[in-house]
């Protein structure tokens, strides 16, 4: 922590490479929040790019009372929530189908396994309605229960990172799971809910 | 539901995340073996989480990572320096680019300041006081009552200047990497309102007087005010960065200013001496 506090401090000062240390140490953390908020390779590259952009240009305000992981945060929601606005002033439809939206191009994917066509079918039908049913969220409801379900960030941490009482946390993220509850109900039989 | 229920399903999210204390994950789990309803709930709140838990995200390749600084430098140098001064594809490139950068802003904030010192220094010399010469030809002897005639402001004129810009100050102010999403934008706009409205009466008062340039200054800051009060994208960064932008551009601020200074500079030496 005290050699994050160096680093801050000598990129408040100008240095460049000292933030480039902090960008190489947080770039996976915040492309992969900024993944999960905006749902697909080309935003989330976008994302944690402006958001590295803006904390350059406002570090030297960062007087270190949160943590840089938590104002990062806060910077990443901040620019999802500011492309969500943008996309829609641009009227360009964010009901996109989800499984090309979720799929990367093939020059950056990691070929670990093949899989086979039914098990790559079923995968990609999961994944479009888990997609759709994160988009069925608001911006704010999206960033608490991303925060929460896959960040693993208490409650607490989310109110600080937001800037909102842990009690609208805590019903965002409890309304943004009933919400997904009834994009995913056609799911129940299946599993055996009803 | 009875409010039994209501309070244990309150606590659905702090059992499933382990939030809740021993105590209250045993009073949870003792109600839902008594409780067929909350059971049912229960199932279908961690279904729908166990089903949100088997998103994969794709993983970016290696290239992607190592590339991460040399696509994000020439972003972070985009508005300091042309493209040209160092070959952007050399491994250095980006680097060079920003220190250049850096290492000439004070250079330019220097200037830009002692820019502005100058301009301000003219125009309170030639546009406010008339030439040097007109302004020394002000006998001393004159009466302080008519200085004051010359370039009193009315007190409601004063308070509408005032509030302007402090609302102005505030929003040239407002900082979009600290604004959370629950900013409420919504008293600027109350009191853009209130102040447009006021506008019409002052603009008048200020046509029967004939105070042409504060009449301008009224309408200018007016235009900015209908703006603010007329956006529709609440906390939308790229319209609040543009009003910024006519602010700055129609420079009321600095109007506002100027127009204090000139009625400091009007102002006679005894009543100054009272307020200092």
């Amino acid at each position: 922590m005290n050699e994050e506090k160096r680093l801050i401090e000598r990129a408040q000062r100008g240095d460049l490479s000292a933030f480039r240390q902090l960008v190489e140490q947080y770039k996976k953390n915040i492309y992969y929040l900024a993944l999960d908020l905006s749902g697909n390779h080309f935003d989330a590259e976008d994302i944690s790019q402006e958001v590295f952009i803006r904390a350059f240009k406002s570090l030297a305000k960062f007087r270190g009372d949160a943590k840089l992981n938590t104002w990062l945060y806060r910077i990443t929601v901040n620019c999802f929530i500011d492309s969500k606005r943008k996309k829609q002033i641009m009227t360009v439809s964010i009901n996109k189908d989800a499984e090309e939206d979720i799929r990367l191009p093939e020059s950056v994917m990691t070929d670990e396994h093949s899989p086979s066509p039914e098990e790559a079918a079923q995968a990609s039908g999961i994944q479009a309605h888990i997609q759709q049913a994160l988009d069925s969220l608001s911006p704010r409801e999206r960033s608490v229960f991303v925060l929460r379900h896959y960040k693993d960030l208490p409650l607490k941490e989310i109110g600080k990172t937001l800037d909102i009482a842990e009690g609208t946390v805590k019903s965002l993220l409890f309304r943004a799971i009933q919400r997904m509850q009834k994009e995913l109900a056609f799911y129940r039989p299946d599993l055996g809910m009803e | 539901m009875n409010p039994a229920c209501k309070s244990f399903q309150d606590q659905f999210i702090d059992v499933f995340y382990n939030d809740a204390d021993a105590d209250q994950a045993n009073a949870f789990q003792a109600h839902l073996k008594e409780c067929p309803d909350c059971t049912a709930a229960y199932e279908k709140f961690t279904a729908t989480l166990d089903i949100m838990n088997e998103r994969k995200s794709p993983e970016p390749d290696a290239a992607f990572w190592d590339n991460y600084w040399d696509n994000l430098a020439p972003q972070l140098s985009e508005s300091d320096i042309s493209a040209d001064d160092h070959p952007a594809d050399s491994p250095s490139g980006p680097m060079k680019k920003l220190t250049f950068s850096i290492e000439h802003q004070w250079t330019y904030r220097f200037a830009a300041a002692a820019a502005i010192l100058i301009i301000g220094i003219l125009m309170g010399k030639f546009i406010f006081t008339g030439s040097g010469l007109e302004r020394s030809s002000v006998p001393f002897t004159e009466a302080p009552g008519q200085y004051i005639q010359r370039a009193a402001v009315d007190p409601q004129t004063q308070q509408y200047l005032d509030r302007s810009k402090v609302l102005i100050l505030g929003l040239v102010h407002l900082d979009p990497e600290l604004m959370d999403s629950n900013f409420d934008f919504s008293r600027y706009q109350s009191v853009s309102r209130e102040l447009v409205e006021e506008a019409a009466v002052i603009k008048e008062k200020l046509d029967q007087s004939k105070q042409n340039r504060l009449r301008a200054l009224v309408a200018d800051l007016e235009f900015i005010l209908v703006q603010i009060a007329n956006l529709e994208m609440e906390n939308d960064v790229s319209a609040i960065e543009m009003l910024k932008s006519g602010v700055d551009r129609r420079g009321v601020l600095m109007k506002i200013n100027l127009e204090e200074i000139r009625q400091q500079a009007t102002t006679p030496t005894e009543e100054v001496e009272e307020t200092i």
